[in-house]
């Protein structure tokens, strides 16, 4: 029952412990009994366990002389530490400021001079003797590992990929968790984008350098075509923005503008000569009103006017009757614009729309020409046509492999930059 | 309340990552990830909801797919980009500081990187990597003439160059070469590797403009990552050969060895030496591509190789079923045409392109040589009284030999299309040649056939064109030829008048033995027209609408092919016309 309090109460510390952290179980140090179960013996414990082993296994360590424990190790790099590991086991850029290594003399300090003097004098008495110091070796690129077996297919990727770089951490991990690597090439990218586009587009017949006149008209007719629908867009670009020259304002339209209605009374004799002129026109005006209209005639204008309604009325109703026997002609003509209609959306499905890969529009390069007064016919007299550069950026382009981008233009200033001289300076007169 | 659902969490709009984004993910400049992609052949892709996939906005940007960006986190290659990064960096500052000494140590340090694997895991088969050789090619072939820059150094340049060689050489060695038409932008070649068509295009050697709207750092990273691919399929190509990869020759002496007088030697022999350096001689020969090249195992193969060519010419003789038939007519034809040049010793006047000429014809047996004094590796000299063929493109001023035939380069060009040795008349130098046809151009049946081109099918048929009845040669014979065939007609006429008076005037009644009636020489064509007027008949009714329509569509089409001969031959007419005028002219005064 005591034991059984006592432990409520200490789990109740322990509660109240998680809340307020600083806290340590306190106990009663009255009792001998509580020192024997309180007090944490396991420390000591565990030290006189490793003393008993060591006595156990060749004596106890610090009785031991250096040389019993150590040996100096003669043939450098043999730590079985990878690169990383002695990477991360180098001294850190500041550690070597604040305590550098007595070996590693700086030779810009004054007090170091003597001391590089001293070790250039020790170096020659070394070579003298034949005793020559350990070459430090300069990094060298150990990534680039020259594989001589230039057959790579008989290799599996992934041991192309360990051969040439290392294992990387995942890989390792992956490897011998899972028993496979997880990276696989996703297998949409072992097709090309536009599969119906070749890689090489051979020139049209009449490219030849000695072609054929039907070839080369047809050729020329169709760049024609193209160069047509260019300069077309370019008018239709500027028939929109088109201005009659006669509605620009000139100054003295403007001016007249201004003084309309002004200078009336006589003021200015300018102005009089063309009032006449406008006298003259308005006094030609006849307006003339005429009688009313009696009963009489505008019961006759009432009927008319029912007459002609009527009369359109059964005209048309003639008409709708006849259509009747039209209904052929019409139904044909339903159809033939139907046909136009699903001819229209078949050829622009069938028109095939090169994807917009970025914010430039890909154009289609033109063909290379050569006009009929340029042909020469002889292999000698050839001059070529055509930058093969850019016909293999543009394939790359339509191929849709890279994406079609304009010349970088640094962007343009919204406000003039403006100079000012400093104050101090502006004072300063030469 | 349960989770709510946001937009653009789901669906399309988590497929697709814009390229800021990406740059983002994978901590890379732009100028990185962009070379990132093409050497990992990483697309951007076009959404098909744009709206969707960009969030509500309809801007134009450039979207990939995020699985292409989750591969790339596990490039290796990317490790090594950084670390040029900071290389230019702490050689920039070196630089700046003049530390000369450290900036020399770094530059000594320089990162690289490899992309076997890469090449290796974007092709996982041996003929992927020959599918995609066209690209590659042309890259290489362009890269090889560009002047060195800053931009374009000397190594790629010369990587570039020796693998092209290398290439021609495998192309050559193999006798691949099928097509090659000369356009005004170059030579498109066509060449069967492993039975895959490849075509390429070498530039005409003249120097270019470097254009301003071409990005070159995206192009010469295409070209880093060919160049690496074409040299592993190149060492593989040459295995299958048993080929020495990179190529050797096997007697370098071989070279200039065909003069008497010892003085002309020794003359010859210091013009030689000024041709190149030593050390770039053996490389300068092979690039001559007039060397065979030294093969793994001699005279064994050889002889193996020609036992295996008796016993395929055997099998073919042996009756075989239809189909077999078709491709034992193909590989016969193939055959024949690998033997084009066979025996056949050319010579190159100085005005020919010489590579594009060397490669085709030894691509097809034929043995070239050029003058001495134009580059390394000719092999005989102009004086060479075995020479068949001399090959000029200029009036010619000198004394021609009687043994050779002098032609101008057109007539190689069309013979290797039409797959046989055309007659040279045409190409004689000074003439004036006839059009140089596209052989990447399909005809259909019923389309229009030019008249060049009838010529030729008709001389690989087998048959005589008439090609004495040309219209150049226009004289008095013209006239004669007139009056001749007015007088031929006539005495036809009279010759079967003659027949049917023999006929009433001897009824001979006996019984002689029966004369066989001539066989009917059919045409090839005529035959085949019969048999499809057959097969027309016994289609059945369904179906015959359908065969309306489609010779409906053919007819046109052939109507359109009349049009145009009727307006090739007004025009011939006219020619003749206006020729014959002034010969009449010239007559008169």
């Amino acid at each position: 029952m005591f034991f059984q309090l006592v432990t409520l109460y200490l789990n109740r510390m322990t509660a109240q412990d998680k809340s307020d952290k600083t806290r340590k179980p306190r106990w009663s140090k009255n009792k001998k009994r509580n020192w024997r179960r309180r007090i944490d013996i396991s420390e000591v414990e565990d030290g006189l366990d490793k003393s008993r082993l060591e006595q156990r296994t060749g004596g106890l360590v610090k009785n031991k002389a250096n040389h019993e424990l150590f040996f100096i190790e003669k043939k450098s790099g043999d730590t079985g530490l990878t690169h990383r590991q002695r990477r991360k086991e180098k001294r850190l850029t500041a550690d070597k400021i604040i305590r550098p290594n007595p070996d590693e003399v700086l030779p810009s300090s004054r007090r170091n001079i003597a001391k590089l003097r001293r070790k250039e004098k020790h170096l020659n008495l070394m070579t003298k003797l034949q005793i020559y110091p350990r070459k430090r070796k300069t990094q060298v690129n150990k990534s680039v590992k020259k594989s001589n077996d230039m057959d790579i297919w008989s290799y599996n990727p992934r041991e192309l990929t360990c051969n040439l770089f290392g294992k990387n951490d995942v890989t390792v991990h992956t490897e011998t968790i899972i028993g496979e690597a997880q990276v696989k090439r996703p297998k949409h990218l072992f097709s090309k984008p536009a599969t119906d586009a070749k890689a090489v587009e051979v020139a049209h017949a009449g490219a030849s350098y000695n072609p054929t006149f039907e070839d080369h008209q047809n050729l020329l007719l169709a760049e024609h075509k193209s160069e047509l629908a260019k300069c077309r867009e370019t008018e239709r670009i500027e028939r929109s923005v088109m201005v009659d020259a006669s509605t620009i304002a000139t100054a003295e339209s403007k001016e007249k503008e201004l003084t309309e209605g002004l200078f009336i009374d006589g003021n200015d004799s300018g102005v009089h000569e063309d009032e006449t002129d406008e006298d003259d026109d308005l006094n030609n005006i006849n307006i003339s009103v005429g009688k009313p209209m009696t009963k009489k005639q505008r019961k006759e204008l009432a009927r008319k006017q029912i007459e002609d309604k009527e009369k359109s009325k059964d005209w048309a109703d003639k008409l709708r009757q006849n259509e009747v026997y039209r209904i052929k002609t019409f139904l044909s003509e339903i159809q033939e614009k139907e046909r136009q209609i699903e001819a229209k959306k078949k050829r622009k499905m069938e028109r095939k729309k090169q994807p917009m890969l970025s914010s430039t529009k890909f154009v289609e390069p033109d063909h290379d020409l050569q006009l009929s007064s340029e042909i020469r016919g002889s292999l000698r007299q050839l001059k070529p046509e055509g930058n093969l550069m850019v016909d293999r950026y543009k394939s790359l382009q339509k191929r849709c492999i890279i994406e079609p981008k304009q010349r970088f233009k640094p962007p343009r200033r919204k406000y003039k930059v403006k100079y000012q001289e400093k104050r101090t300076f502006r004072e300063i007169e030469i | 309340m349960g989770k709510i659902k946001k937009k653009y969490e789901a669906g399309a709009a988590t497929q697709y990552i814009s390229r800021k984004q990406a740059c983002r993910k994978l901590q890379l400049s732009l100028a990185d990830f962009r070379r990132l992609c093409i050497l990992k052949g990483i697309y951007p892709h076009e959404p098909v909801h744009k709206k969707r996939v960009n969030k509500g906005s309809t801007t134009n940007k450039t979207f990939y797919f995020l699985k292409d960006i989750q591969f790339l986190l596990h490039e290796p290659v990317i490790n090594k980009f950084r670390e040029y990064k900071i290389y230019v960096r702490r050689l920039k500052k070196a630089e700046a500081r003049l530390e000369k000494g450290i900036a020399n140590h770094i530059r000594e340090n320089k990162p690289t990187y490899r992309i076997d694997h890469i090449v290796r895991e974007r092709y996982p088969n041996f003929i992927d990597a020959v599918r995609d050789l066209d690209d590659a090619l042309c890259m290489c072939f362009l890269f090889a003439t560009l002047p060195k820059s800053g931009r374009l150094h000397i190594q790629t340049i010369d990587l570039c160059r020796k693998l092209t060689v290398e290439f021609m050489h495998y192309v050559i060695a193999t006798r691949s070469l099928r097509k090659v038409f000369v356009s005004i932008k170059g030579f498109y070649f066509q060449a069967e590797v492993m039975s895959q068509p490849i075509t390429w295009i070498i530039p005409h050697s003249f120097p270019h403009n470097h254009p301003t709207d071409v990005d070159f750092r995206v192009m010469s990273t295409f070209t880093e990552f060919y160049t690496a691919m074409l040299g592993f399929v190149l060492y593989k190509l040459y295995q299958t050969q048993n080929l020495h990869y990179p190529p050797r020759i096997p007697l370098l002496s071989n070279v200039n060895v065909t003069l008497n007088d010892d003085n002309k030697k020794r003359k010859r022999k210091e013009e030689i030496q000024n041709l190149c350096d030593e050390n770039e001689k053996s490389l300068e020969v092979v690039a001559s591509l007039n060397m065979p090249l030294a093969q793994f195992q001699d005279a064994n193969d050889q002889e193996e190789d020609a036992a295996a060519d008796e016993e395929v010419e055997d099998l073919l003789k042996e009756g075989l079923t239809e189909t077999q038939e078709e491709d034992q007519k193909k590989s016969e034809d193939e055959i024949k045409q690998r033997k084009l040049f066979e025996g056949c010793k050319m010579f190159l006047s100085r005005e020919v392109p010489r590579e594009a000429m060397v490669f085709i014809i030894r691509s097809f047996g034929g043995e070239v040589s050029w003058d001495i004094t134009a580059g390394l590796g000719s092999t005989f000299s102009i004086d060479d009284e075995k020479i068949t063929h001399q090959i000029v493109d200029r009036p010619m001023n000198e004394k021609p030999y009687i043994s050779r035939y002098y032609v101008q380069p057109q007539w190689i060009f069309d013979s290797v299309n039409a797959k046989m040795q055309l007659p040279v008349k045409g190409y004689l130098p000074g003439d004036v040649l006839p059009p140089h046809l596209s052989p990447f151009v399909n005809e259909e049946n019923g389309a229009y056939v030019p008249p060049e081109r009838q010529k030729v099918i008709a001389l690989q048929r087998g048959e005589d064109p008439g090609i004495n009845a040309d219209e150049d040669e226009l004289s008095e014979e013209d006239e004669s030829e007139e009056e001749q065939e007015e007088e031929d007609g006539e005495s036809d006429e009279e010759k079967v008048k003659e027949n049917i008076d023999e006929e009433d005037e001897s009824p001979v009644v006996a019984i002689t033995p029966g004369k066989k009636d001539v066989d009917r020489k059919l045409n090839p064509d005529q035959i085949a027209a019969e048999e499809k007027r057959l097969a027309v008949m016994m289609i059945p009714k369904k179906q015959r609408r359908l065969y309306e329509k489609i010779k409906y569509g053919e007819r046109r089409k052939k109507r359109e092919a009349e049009q145009l001969t009727q307006k090739r031959k007004a025009i011939d007419d006219e020619k003749k016309a206006t020729r014959k005028k002034e010969k009449r002219r010239k007559r008169a005064a």
